[in-house]
């Protein structure tokens, strides 16, 4: 990794910190993440549909 | 003698509030608010020590506390604040925006940093004594600098790197001996400058 070495920077105020607040912003983001796929109807649905199909397939034979 | 980090350490009361905080979080994410004000400024402050760009510094911010967000549920309690757990993942955020943006890793250091540092070794304070003590700094892998940083750079006791690091009070301060003895070393080899 490379470094860079910054000398006397200039110190942020607390307040400008405090006006960069977002905390609406990330909750949206929390929200927006994607479902984990296990969790998703398309995964249900299709392992409700194989075990339906499944089933009648040992049923009928 | 160094002071304790009044934000960092609690007492039993300002712990017990914010469990209890922790605790409501876990159920709706809306309730970390109160979590995100009290912290939000130590942690931006500890990503931008480690960080040339300031609006990188907030982007990774922001992504350190929606990582907590999304994590808090496997968060268990053990009586230290949540700080130590937030700078576990800003660490891990800082490496992985070094990674995806190719940006150097910063070092900041100023005036009376550098003056604490020529007191340790014993030496004047001048611009090739400051030319070495940067080489030497650059000299030092990750972890190293890491205990420098938080040792002499942000003044922290030793009880809240061990924290921070996940290792023993005593385990901290071996460690940070070690480091320092490392930088002294390379300091000492760069003696020519």
């Amino acid at each position: 990794m490379k470094r860079k070495l910054v000398y006397n920077r200039w110190k942020i105020p607390s307040e400008e910190i405090r006006k960069n607040q977002d905390f609406d912003a990330i909750l949206k983001n929390v929200h927006k993440e994607p479902v984990v796929y296990w969790k998703s109807i398309g995964f249900w649905g299709t392992a409700g549909m194989s075990a339906v199909a499944l089933f009648l397939i040992i049923s009928l034979s | 003698m160094r002071s304790v980090n009044p934000i960092y350490h609690h007492s039993t009361q300002m712990l017990s509030q914010e469990q209890e905080w922790i605790t409501k979080a876990k159920e709706n994410p809306k309730n970390f608010a109160p979590l995100y004000e009290k912290y939000h400024e130590q942690i931006f402050r500890y990503v931008y020590q480690r960080m040339d760009d300031k609006q990188s510094a907030y982007d990774v911010t922001s992504q350190v506390f929606l990582k907590a967000i999304h994590n808090l549920k496997k968060f268990e309690f053990r009586g230290v604040p949540l700080a130590s757990w937030l700078y576990r993942i800003a660490k891990s955020e800082l490496n992985q925006s070094f990674r995806d943006k190719k940006a150097k890793r910063a070092i900041n250091i100023d005036d009376i940093q550098v003056a604490t540092f020529m007191e340790v070794f014993e030496e004047e304070t001048n611009s090739i004594n400051k030319k070495r003590l940067f080489n030497a700094l650059k000299g030092l892998n990750e972890s190293e600098l890491q205990l420098i940083e938080l040792r002499y750079f942000e003044d922290r006791p030793y009880r809240e790197i061990g924290e921070i690091i996940d290792v023993k009070e005593n385990n901290a301060k071996v460690k940070t001996f070690r480091a320092l003895e490392k930088l002294k070393k390379s300091f000492n080899k760069n003696i020519r400058l």
